[in-house]
């Protein structure tokens, strides 16, 4: 469904990313690490539209996505979370969902969002957060709220950006289980960034290595563990 | 709640109905001037409380819709019932050209920009003296026939209660919800699908409107139009008022407006103390209250709730 062809990102003299290519099937979960400054993010916000690429092609479903808007691209079903959260900090969490649920194509009453959203964010652990500004939420609630609104947009491909950051062994299990079964249950494309390591290992059916805006390998996780490249990369020796 | 709500504006509209009737014609025009300002700061506050655009413009746009309209009855003799209108659609043209410019920008940028708009307009008022008459002010012809301060009073109040019918169904509407995600966090936004271009310039250009129309009404009950309706003074009194009523709340501003509009009056008899006096208050709420009136309100309530 996804399909990226040679993707490349200058910034100024500096390559982010460099001739990239991706593949995605529908309901598949992918991992995607490297260490920092490997242009993960980088590809994130390439195919999420939040700025262009400097060459390369990207296509959705068939349609390209090049030069298109970030609100466009949500709206042909690819969501979204931001590393660092990045909630409506002034608005209640109802009102944080909301906001993707009266955007999406399929618009309906008030009332049926209202509960679309609150079963939302039940299901991410929200439950009893309703009415609470999002500023007050702490750093895991903020993850889960950053979560629950992509999961409203109603996406066939869910870009995550290290989701379990700051979550303890309990909630990493967690999270995991939620992602699995979006991507089982619900068929959603996951394309899924996380530095742990034994969380993402554990789930990815494939895994794709990037080091220094260029893709290394990809692979099965096993492959990808005893790989020695990906082991240089990590370690330097 | 929705209900008591209801009732409440009704009674308070149903009070301003028969208000003339127990005000002298000196106590009718202070009313008159109220509204104008209601007008003024609720529609600014739709930009700049509910999408975060601080625009310095406001004024000017009520300066397009004031002149339009009285340029077109004085040189082409047109009726000011239709010289409004088309002066509210001239200031929403602009308004949209305005929000397009300003895209890109955020906070201080937006501001300088489009105080650099508001000047580049008083600029040519100024000096276009042959269309405009300048700092003299252009005279123009009124709404009614015969002029009536009571007639006048439920012209503005009606025009008031018509534009703050469309802020209040704005920003209760899905409208409103983008304009305050927009507000929070743009990215963000644009990440869960909002238009952010669409929201940005549909405040602008809707803000711009609504401040053509107040302009617009105000210059012909005046009977002249001069330069003071677009002029910067009167920009910071509608921020001051925002402000100190109660950005981002739909109520703050109708507060703010009749609060210091009332209160300028008694003050005036201090001659230049009166911007003094102004200047106190406006400091001492940014210290003490900085969710203005209505923030004080709310705290107020929460404390009562709670203990």
């Amino acid at each position: 469904m996804l399909k990226g062809n040679g993707l490349c990102k200058n910034f100024g003299g500096v390559a982010a990313l460099n001739d990239v290519d991706i593949s995605l099937e529908k309901g598949s979960l992918i991992g995607l690490i490297g260490p920092n400054g490997a242009g993960k993010t980088t590809l994130f916000n390439a195919i999420a539209g939040a700025f262009s690429l400097s060459s390369g092609n990207l296509e959705f479903n068939g349609k390209s996505l090049n030069g298109k808007s970030a609100n466009h691209i949500c709206r042909l079903g690819i969501a979204r979370t931001f590393q660092v959260p990045r909630p409506f900090a002034e608005m209640t969490c109802l009102e944080n969902v909301l906001v993707p649920l009266v955007n999406r194509s399929r618009v309906g009453e008030r009332t049926a969002l209202l509960q679309e959203g609150r079963e939302i964010l039940d299901f991410v652990g929200l439950g009893n957060r309703d009415d609470i500004l999002a500023k007050e939420l702490n750093l895991v609630e903020k993850k889960r709220l950053e979560m629950a609104r992509a999961l409203c947009t109603n996406p066939q491909l869910l870009l995550l950006d290290e989701v379990l950051g700051g979550l303890n062994t309990q909630e990493i299990g967690a999270a995991v289980d939620l992602i699995v079964n979006l991507s089982e249950k619900r068929g959603i494309a996951v394309l899924w960034i996380e530095h742990v390591m034994g969380a993402i290992m554990g789930a990815a059916e494939r895994i794709i290595v990037l080091d220094q805006g260029e893709k290394l390998m990809e692979g099965t996780p096993e492959e990808v563990a005893h790989d020695p490249r990906v082991i240089h990369a990590y370690l330097g020796a | 709640m929705k209900n008591t709500k209801v009732i409440l504006a009704c009674i308070i509209v149903g009070l301003f109905g028969i208000l003339p009737l127990g005000l002298n014609v000196y106590q009718q025009h202070v009313m008159i001037v109220c509204l104008f300002y209601v007008m003024m700061s609720a529609s600014w506050n739709l930009l700049a409380g509910y999408t975060g655009q601080v625009s310095f413009a406001h004024a000017a746009f009520a300066g397009i819709g004031a002149y339009t309209s009285g340029i077109l009855a004085v040189k082409a003799g047109l009726s000011p019932w239709l010289g409004i209108p088309l002066g509210v659609l001239f200031a929403a043209v602009i308004g949209f050209g305005v929000g397009l410019l300003c895209l890109k920008m955020g906070g201080i940028y937006l501001s300088l920009t489009t105080l650099g708009v508001s000047e580049i307009f008083h600029i040519i008022i100024n000096n276009e003296y042959e269309i405009t008459r300048g700092t003299m002010g252009l005279q123009v012809p009124g709404l009614l026939v015969e002029y009536s301060k009571t007639g006048y009073f439920y012209i503005m109040l009606v025009t008031a209660i018509v534009s703050l019918l469309v802020i209040y169904w704005m920003i209760h509407s899905n409208i409103g919800l983008n304009f305050r995600a927009v507000q929070n966090d743009e990215k963000a936004a644009a990440s869960l699908g909002v238009d952010v271009i669409r929201i940005r310039v549909l405040a602008f250009t809707v803000s711009s409107a609504l401040a053509g129309l107040a302009g617009g009404v105000y210059g012909h009950y005046l009977l002249l139009i001069t330069p003071e309706i677009p002029s910067l003074d009167q920009q910071f009194l509608v921020l001051s008022m925002t402000i100190i009523g109660g950005m981002g709340s739909f109520i703050g501003p109708i507060i703010g407006a009749f609060t210091l509009e009332i209160l300028s009056e008694y003050i005036r008899g201090y001659g230049e103390y009166h911007v003094l006096v102004f200047g106190l208050i406006a400091l001492s709420m940014a210290r003490f209250a900085p969710n203005g009136v209505v923030g004080l309100v709310q705290a107020g309530w929460a404390k009562r709730s709670t203990s």
